[in-house]
């Protein structure tokens, strides 16, 4: 473990570790959005708690003479100094006191009331979810039953049996509201209690209590406060509306649900009144709706760091403006600099020729440049291996080839791809689709999510006749079930029926194949074919797909991090790493003698089954990531060979023999190293 | 918890007390069915998936078992019914002589202490609202009197810096790490309790391939410093080869091969070992041409209707009438110390005719 294998990877989410008043204070001036709401919550908590000392009136001290008093009306009360700033009640009470007890009065429900609530319906669900069970059957039986009945009904009912006053309001929305969070509850306590990290609690014994406080409950904090925050605003909502039948807080107690009741009645001769309570209600509510967002962000570690870092809407980058998938590039590179690798003299017509490919994703918390240069050539017959980690572009490499990435986020920058001598980055999109249905097909590593689960597979390789071809429905059947036989699919005929979910993963590969042969493509992109598979099932079907290329003599492109798979079945390899292609050439050259430190140390760190290997010599560190990749050399935080050079100029593709090029300043002494 | 069983943690490097011959663990016809559907009044179920069918074997103090086949052929079970995360079917399994499925639950808690596990995804093993120091020091909180309070911080550092990781880690959270530094806080997080016995459950199979070796290296050393003993759960039969001492092969939820490292890849006996082994691809681009290949036909059977007999008929290319109606017993046949379950187990394969119409290649090179 060296100190370069943490600095790589580690700024992506660089944490913010010391909450301070500063940092905190900061990010809230950065986010006036939430700014506001926060001071309004403050604002409105330090008034109704101190209600009794800040209201200007008696809330209770009635004045008949000021019966309906507007706004602003400069008063000479007998018993305050004070003026009537929002006027007074129909029984001469001043307006903006009553508020701010109200204030004190309907908080205080919603309060007591998402307590009560929460409490009960968040055991249950949590005791629901972890134990199941017939606990749980019971628990959600009582659930189903109380979410049929309107909740208003049910108040209703319980306020008809108990009659009207605080705590039986609060009962009453505790009795209607639990479901609420058990439902939520349960759910995630259902799935969190399958998650590894449950499971190893378990196995270092931790009880089901501490399980359950301890390791599932704090994960379900963020969307228990977001459910929290609403719950509040719904239940001050809710008083409201049960004020208006009468059965809210009794008067004279002043709650702005009572008030806003009130207020209807003279809605015509005095606005006022149910204005201001009205306001009061819609702005705490609107408020406890933008926190909740907030909360869901702040409350949780691996993400509270973009509030406070505030990268979200900063980001900005003027890179990723240029979307140029243009051809401005006569920049080959200098003398003794190959770019077109494994392959041959450049002047030799390819079947497929990528030259100097670039693809940046646009994030919203950054750019990622996951193809920076990738350059490589295939012809008929032959198998290139594109080999690199997981996240080093193998893949958007071979999407953008097929014109298949999604654009946003994903942005072809730079390069060209030519096919039988034509630029596909230059050609219009209707054409292009039609190529790269038909000349060049590509497989994946997830056949299910590639293929259309609503479809029999029969018609889905049938489909690709009537499309390209328009033959019609039955012959194009026809032709699907004799394809689903050449890849060998038992019983091809009956299983042309089934859907894509009832073949297991070795056949549903084969399907893929089936219809990505169907109309005799010139290449085949075959993105990790057999990485979901078995060792059995990877033999099963690397062995059909180098049939296949012999009856066809098409290229093949095989994705992969195997490097045994790559060993088994390339002419050519091309190692990528960071985006970039480090090394190509002959398969066997390659393995043979490396120039690149990082194909050496990969070939060196891995065991084989055929040997018993004393020692493993791993690379140190980790892949970088995409977003901050290394200066110069992107290799050199983990290379043995690193020189001060590396740091600064990064290593162009040096031809190092005939069909053989290296991305390493040092590539003569990774030869001849030992 | 038992008392005796909370002494005081002994130093990170001291060796464990000499091995008996006894083995540390001692598995018995291990049965582990999952029943499928609802379990209605009498009789209405509908049949369950044979995860586990009846295995056995033993594990010694310091080595390491490998345990290999296909997916579902019931090798994380094997590992979630010996950690209690299930209760077996049947069956029984000795932990220093104490059986483990009729342990009390307070038993089992104490017993915790000396088996410990490691998941497969990094990324879902680790409490992300718990800080790296609170995930390795857990242990300690639940079995009190382990390691004192004003000590857990020094001995979180000191196991964090035993996997690699620099103390100050303690203080960051899960999502601030790579999949490899993750699986080393989970080692930690394992080590914590000073195991005799650590469960891998494909440890390295999410890391990235450059990052696998160091874990790799990782465990092996730990291996010998601390004595520790392994069951090495892997689908990737080239890491199996390098870390372990013995290696059992599943198929459908038993054993059909087992014996020492050397035995199992250079002698192998069972014919889905040796399909197995043929079909690892090798980095070794010279020697392709000359390799030949067993590619099994057909697929997996499954495992709520097993084959009758040898489960393994359906795809053997020795298969003869007897395979389907006599189960082969788990036998060493020749000697060699390690026991195989083939009615025509051998260690070489011969091409026949038969063979010739049922698989693509018929040879398999012994000790290449
Ligand atoms: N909780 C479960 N419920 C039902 N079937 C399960 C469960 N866990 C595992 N299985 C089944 O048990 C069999 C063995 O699974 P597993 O032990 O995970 O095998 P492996 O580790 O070799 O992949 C598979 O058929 C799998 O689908
Ligand atoms: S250029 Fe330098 S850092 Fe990069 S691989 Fe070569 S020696 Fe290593
Ligand atoms: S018992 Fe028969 S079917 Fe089973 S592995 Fe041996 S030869 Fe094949
Ligand atoms: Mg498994």
């Amino acid at each position: 473990m060296t100190a370069s294998d943490r600095a790589g990877l580690r700024d992506l989410e660089e944490p913010v570790r010391l909450i301070t008043a500063r940092s905190v204070l900061g990010a809230l001036l950065r986010d006036r959005l939430m700014l506001f709401p926060l001071l309004f919550l403050v604002v409105l908590a330090v008034t109704a708690i101190g209600a009794d000392f800040l209201a200007p009136h008696d809330p209770f001290d009635q004045n008949l003479r000021l019966r309906n008093l507007p706004p602003m009306t400069a008063s000479a009360s007998e018993t305050s100094k004070f003026p009537y700033v929002l006027g007074a009640d129909p029984l001469g009470r001043d307006l903006l006191s009553r508020l701010m007890h109200g204030a004190r009065v309907s908080l205080a429900v919603g309060l007591s009331s998402v307590i009560a609530s929460g409490t009960i319906g968040i055991l249950l669900g949590l005791v629901a979810g972890y134990y199941r069970g017939w606990l749980d059957d019971i628990v959600m039986r009582g659930v189903d039953a109380l979410m049929g009945i309107p909740g208003l009904l049910l108040a209703l009912f319980i306020l008809y049996l108990v009659g009207a006053g605080f705590w039986n309001l609060v009962l009453v929305f505790a009795l209607t509201r639990w479901m609420i969070y058990t439902r939520v509850t349960r759910g995630m306590t259902l799935s969190f209690r399958e998650q590894p990290f449950v499971e190893g609690a378990q196995t270092i014994g931790c009880s089901d209590s501490r399980i359950i406080f301890r390791h599932i409950l704090p994960n379900l904090v963020p969307p228990i406060l977001v459910l929290v925050t609403l719950e509040i605003a719904i239940v001050i909502l809710a008083e409201a509306g049960l004020s208006f039948l009468g059965l809210g807080i009794q008067p004279p107690a002043p709650s702005w649900g009572r008030m806003v009741a009130t207020g209807r009645d003279y809605i015509t001769n005095a606005w006022w009144l149910i204005t201001f309570p009205g306001l009061a209600i819609l702005l705490t509510a609107l408020t406890l709706n933008l926190m909740a967002t907030w909360l869901r962000t702040v409350s949780d570690p691996t993400q509270r760091w973009r509030w406070f870092t505030g990268r979200s809407e900063q980001f900005h980058d003027p890179e990723t403006e240029i979307v140029v998938p243009r051809r401005e590039q006569s920049s080959r590179g200098s003398m003794d600099i190959s770019t077109s690798p494994p392959g041959t003299a450049a002047d030799v017509h390819h079947l497929l020729e990528v030259i100097d490919l670039r693809v940046k994703f646009r994030t919203p918390y950054g750019v990622l440049n996951a193809v920076n240069g990738v350059s490589y050539t295939l012809n008929r017959g032959e198998t290139l291996a594109i080999l690199g980690e997981s996240g080093s572009g193998k893949t958007v490499s071979a999407e953008a080839v097929m014109g298949i990435l999604d654009s946003p986020p994903a942005f072809v920058t730079g390069g060209s791809v030519l096919f039988d001598g034509v630029d596909l980055l230059l050609v219009s999109q209707s054409r292009r689709r039609r190529l790269c249905g038909e000349k060049i097909a590509m497989i994946f590593q997830d056949p299910l999510s590639a293929l259309n689960p609503a479809y029999t597979v029969g018609s889905q390789i049938a489909g690709m006749f009537q499309e390209h071809r328009g033959t019609s429905k039955r012959e194009a059947i026809a032709k699907a079930i004799e394809l689903m036989e050449r890849v060998r699919i038992p019983s091809a005929r009956e299983r042309a029926q089934d859907y894509p979910h009832q073949f297991s993963g070795g056949m549903r590969q084969r399907v893929m194949i089936a219809s990505a042969i169907a109309l005799d493509p010139d290449v085949l992109i075959a993105d990790e074919p057999t990485t979901a598979l078995d060792v059995t099932v990877q033999a099963q079907i690397m062995e059909l797909l180098a049939e296949l290329q012999v009856e066809t003599g098409m290229g093949l492109i095989l994705i992969t991090h195997d490097l045994g798979v790559v060993a088994d079945v390339a002419d050519y390899v091309a190692v990528m790493y960071a985006g970039k292609i480090v090394e190509s050439g002959p398969i066997a050259e390659i393995y043979k003698r490396p120039a690149h430190p990082y194909t050496k140390g990969l070939l060196a760190s891995i065991p084989r089954a055929d040997q018993k290997m004393e020692y493993l010599q791993p690379i140190s560190g980790a892949p970088p990531n995409l977003q901050s990749i290394p200066s110069g050399c992107p290799f050199h935080p983990r290379c043995a060979f690193v020189v001060d050079r590396c740091f600064v100029e990064p290593p162009p593709l040096y031809k190092v023999r005939q069909e053989r090029s290296s991305s390493c300043h040092r590539f003569e002494d990774v030869m001849h190293a030992s | 918890m038992l008392a005796d069983s909370n002494e005081p943690l002994k130093p990170l490097t001291a060796k464990r007390e000499e091995s008996s011959t006894e083995p540390l663990l001692k598995v018995e016809d291990l049965v582990k069915y999952y029943p499928l559907g609802r379990q209605g009044f009498f009789g209405a179920q509908r049949g369950a998936i044979k995860a586990v069918d009846g295995v056995s074997f033993e594990l010694c103090r310091g080595e390491t078992l490998g345990l290999v086949g296909e997916t579902g052929c019931g090798k994380s079970t094997i590992a979630r019914t010996l950690m209690r995360l299930e209760e077996p079917t049947s069956g029984a399994a000795y932990f220093k002589g104490r059986d483990l499925f009729a342990l009390s639950k307070a038993a089992i808690q104490a017993l915790r202490r000396e088996m410990q596990m490691i998941f497969q995804d990094p990324f879902a093993s680790l409490n992300p609202r718990m800080k790296v120091g609170q995930i390795i020091a857990e242990p300690w909180v639940v079995h009190s009197g382990i390691v004192p309070k004003e000590e857990q911080s020094q001995q979180v550092s000191e196991l964090l810096e035993r996997v690699g990781l620099p103390a100050s880690d303690a203080y960051r959270f899960p999502h601030e790490f790579s999949g490899g530094q993750r699986q080393r806080i989970g080692i930690a997080r394992a080590l914590a309790l000073q195991p005799d016995v650590i469960i891998c459950d494909e440890p390295v199979s999410a890391l990235d391939v450059s990052v696998q070796a160091q874990v790799i290296n990782l465990l092996a050393e730990l291996q010998t410093d601390l004595g520790l003993a392994y069951i090495f759960i892997a689908h990737d039969l080239s890491v199996v080869r390098h870390i372990s001492d013995r290696v059992a092969v599943m198929h459908l939820g038993r054993i059909v091969e087992i014996g020492n490292e050397h035995e199992i890849y250079t002698r192998p006996t069972h014919p889905y070992t040796q399909a197995l082994l043929s079909a690892v691809p090798l980095p070794d681009p010279e020697g392709r041409k000359g390799r030949n290949r067993i590619v099994l036909e057909g697929e997996m059977p499954s495992p709520i209707y097993p084959p009758s007999g040898c489960s393994f008929r359906t795809r053997c290319w020795k298969a003869e009438s007897i395979c389907s109606e006599d189960r082969p017993q788990l036998a060493d046949r020749f000697n060699h110390g390690h026991p195989s379950a083939c009615h025509f187990a051998e260690p070489h394969i011969l091409a026949t005719e038969k063979m010739a119409g049922s698989i693509s290649a018929q040879t398999i090179a012994l000790d290449r």
